[in-house]
Formats: C-alpha cells, structure tokens, sequence
C-alpha cells in the first residue's frame, strides 16, 4: 500500500504545534508562578496573571480549529483519535494555565504577611506536577503510551503530599489563630498544585487513549 | 431448502476458507468470516479488492459468469449455497440483491412488487394487494406512491426508484438483503433516505451492504470487513474499525492515507 501525503497532515502537524504553544506558556505560567512564591517576587507573579489572556485565546483557537477540521474532514481511527484527544488536552492545558494564575494570586497574598512555615514540601510537590506536565506533553509528542500512564501513577505521591500538608496546615492554623489568612493561601495554593497534578494525569490518559485506543480514564492505575 | 429448525447460532451466513477466480486470475483469497443475523454488516475497501464479487457470491450471481470458479464454502442457515442439491433460484428468493444503478421493470409500481410473488405462485388480487402496501410500507415509499401505484416506475425519482427496487425485492420474503452500492447513483438526500430504512430493515432482515462511501459504512453498519487486493484484512465492529482498528491497512484506507 502506497503512501499518499495528504494535506490534512499538514493541518494535523500546526495543529498540534499550536498545541505544544500552549503547553509551553502554561508550563512557563506554572513554573514562574511558583518561583514568585518561593521568592516572594510580585512582578513575577504579575506577569503570570497577565499572561492568562494569552492562554485563553490559545485555547478557542485551538478548539475551533479542531471543529473545523472535523466537520471538514470526518476523520476516522487515528485521525480522530488525535482530535478528540487535542481537544481535551487543550482544555485541560488552558486550566493549568489557570492553576498558574491562581496561584501568582495566591502568592500576592502570602508576601502580605511572614512565612507560615519554611518551604519544604512546596518546592517538592512543584517539582513533581512541573514534571507531570511535561513528561505529559513529552508523551503527546512521542506518542509514548507507557510514560503517558506512568504520569498518571505519580499523581498518587501528589496527593499523599497535599494531605500531608493539609494536616500540618490545619494543626498550625489551629495552634496559632493570627495564621489563619496565610495559612488558608497557603493551603489553597497546595490544592492549586494537586488539581494540576490531577490535569496533568488526565492528559496522560488523552495520550494513552490516542495511541492504544483504550480508555484508562476512571481505572484503578 | 428449509433452515433446520434446531439451529439458534447468532450467524446467518459463514463464510469459510472461501476462494474465487475469474479465469486464472484469483481474486477472493481463503476468506472465512460470520455474518450476525439482525444486523448491518458492510463490506468496504478499494476498487478491485473483491467485495462485489464476495456480495454476488451470496445468491449465486456470479453463476452466469462463465470463467468464474469457486472453492470453499458459503452457509446460509447452516446449508451450502453452492450445494449441488440447492437451487439457485430459492438461494436467490432468499437472499435478495438491490443493485447500484436502480433498475424497476418498465412496469406500474404495482407489477414491479407484485411480479415476484406473482412468479412464485401468488394469483389472488387481494393477496397480492397486501403483500404490495406490506413491501412499499417497508421500504419506506408506501406514503409517496399510494395514489398513483399504476403509474410507470420510471416516472418515480432515482431515490424512489431505488427503494422500489427494495420494496420488490422484500416482497418475496427475503432472509437477508444485500445491497451493492445502493446510493452511489443517489444524492444526498435519497441517500439519507436509504440509510434511514437501512437501519429499520435489520428489526426484520440481516443486511449486507457493499459501499464506497466510508461515512456511509460508519453510519448505517454494525460490523464492517474490510478487504484488500483479494483478502479480509479485517473483520469486526464498526465502532472499533472506525475508531481503534487493528491493522495498519485498514487504518490507512479508512484514514485516506492510501494511494
């Protein structure tokens, strides 16, 4: 069987690079919005609240372009595999876009006030999600089944820190009423971090979709 | 030629190990495939891969086809169509064709529904008046054509006179209905038509329909085969073929990265 370069490969191949654009600036999000935790820097945070408009945008762009290539084109097997699957990473790329901005927000709250506690877990669990996400789009980009899945798996050691945390969290709170404010930041932008790790498995599960075919979403890892 | 009775199987027809040449040239190769009763089974892929030949093996079309030569075996109900004890002709009663181009008698409506049973041995006015409404009913034209059933076929639309062709066929009381590219002639709107009747045809008849259009494969089948230079590539539901198949021809054909 002769192969036939189609231009609809064309469109697929900018279509997913406009993909990897967003992944690229939600990422950068993420990571700047945690560097302005860490270094209590409001700039920093300020432009990862500026920069959400950006990722909106990215996004009904690449939601209507996959709207049109499908009713354009009613793609079948692997073809529509891809387009589905881009258009559910894309939502949720933009929402960890949205993770980075609640987070800058979070930020600008927490130099309102001295530290809670000293910076342990919060650059390890960053660490982890920061890595969740590129080795999910790593995984799209190579279609790579078993990172994909294996993305997903380390979701679990997020969650076994953020309820570490929030013990620790509500123990201090309780202990000293005048952290309250802080403490609740704090708390919410661990729980900012968890949801992203949770994003960054369902894109793992977009990608094993796309290159197995099967749904592992709502499967015990 | 009576189904034996004790037969519950899910399959109406089973291909096996199925081979067919025109003169020297082979071109259906060690097919072997089941066809579930009640259901939508499409048979798809390039021009000269062998999926009308394999349909017109069904009801014995081929037979007029003096080099055409065949080994293995199709059952109908368990019996061998090719049996030398079976008549064609009752293979045919039960297993009946519609073909691409719409192709009504030059006769009334009517006789064009009326003419099988009437071959058959039905004579009374009133029974076949029955059995004409029952098959135009069915075939989803009933409404259009009531008024004038003694009008000339020919005056219907090619979308009216293709669901006549149906309508004459259901009216000897097939088992299973094949279908060769029945809307390729049709435009878009008679062929939504078809594919609307096509679903509600398998309550009562098992439906094998050979279709260059893939979108049309996808809509209307529940099974799909697809069939490449002379062999069965792949066999399996249609919402898996379109959407995981296993092998990396079909994907291609399916995918239109085929040249």
């Amino acid at each position: 069987m002769k192969a036939m370069q189609r231009y609809f490969e064309l469109e697929l191949r900018e279509l997913q690079q406009q993909l990897l654009r967003l992944g690229g600036l939600a990422e950068n999000m993420l990571r700047k919005a945690v560097e302005s935790v860490i270094h209590r820097d409001e700039e920093l945070a300020q432009s990862v609240i500026e920069n959400d408009d950006q990722a909106d945008a990215f996004e009904n762009e690449i939601e209507e372009r996959c709207i049109q290539l499908i009713a354009r084109h009613q793609p079948a097997a692997s073809d529509l595999r891809l387009l589905t699957t881009t258009m559910r990473i894309n939502r949720d790329l933009e929402r960890v876009a949205d993770k980075g901005v609640d987070i800058a927000q979070r930020s600008l709250e927490l130099m309102q006030y001295p530290p809670v506690k000293p910076y342990i877990e919060l650059p390890r669990v960053a660490t982890i999600v920061q890595q969740m996400v590129k080795d999910a789009l790593d995984a799209f980009v190579n279609r790579n089944a078993i990172l994909a899945k294996e993305v997903r798996e380390r979701d679990d050691e997020v969650d076994a820190i953020y309820a570490q945390t929030l013990q620790e969290l509500l123990t201090i709170m309780t202990d000293q009423p005048a952290l309250l404010r802080p403490g609740i930041s704090l708390l919410l932008l661990f729980r900012h971090l968890e949801r992203i790790g949770d994003l960054a498995a369902n894109i793992g599960e977009g990608v094993y979709y796309l290159v197995e075919g099967d749904v592992i979403r709502h499967s015990d890892p | 030629m009576k189904p034996p009775k004790t037969d519950s199987s899910d399959f109406i027809l089973s291909v096996q190990n199925l081979n067919a040449w025109y003169h020297t040239t082979q071109v259906l190769q060690e097919i072997s495939f089941d066809i579930q009763r009640h259901k939508v089974t499409a048979l798809i892929g390039p021009s000269g891969c062998g999926k009308s030949t394999l349909i017109r093996c069904f009801n014995r079309m081929n037979d007029f086809i003096a080099t055409f030569k065949l080994a293995g075996q199709i059952l109908l109900e368990g019996q061998d169509l090719y049996d030398p004890a079976i008549d064609p002709v009752e293979v045919r009663l039960r297993v009946g064709m519609v073909f691409q181009k719409q192709n009504p008698f030059p006769k009334s409506i009517y006789e064009n529904v009326a003419y099988g049973p009437r071959i058959s041995g039905i004579r009374r006015r009133h029974q076949l008046d029955a059995i004409v409404e029952e098959s135009l009913k069915r075939a989803a034209l009933w409404d259009e054509v009531k008024d004038k059933l003694k009008a000339n076929a020919y005056t219907l639309s090619g979308g009216q006179q293709q669901r006549l062709c149906i309508a004459r066929t259901l009216a000897v009381e097939p088992e299973v209905l094949l279908l060769d590219e029945p809307c390729s002639a049709l435009d878009p709107i008679a062929t939504a038509k078809i594919e609307e009747l096509i679903l509600k045809l398998k309550d009562d008849y098992t439906v094998v329909i050979v279709t260059h259009n893939m979108q049309q494969a996808a809509r209307v089948s529940d099974f799909t085969a697809f069939f490449y230079l002379g062999e069965l590539v792949e066999f399996w539901a249609t919402d898996k073929i379109f959407t995981v198949p296993k092998d990396p021809q079909t994907e291609a054909y399916i995918t239109g990265k085929f040249g």
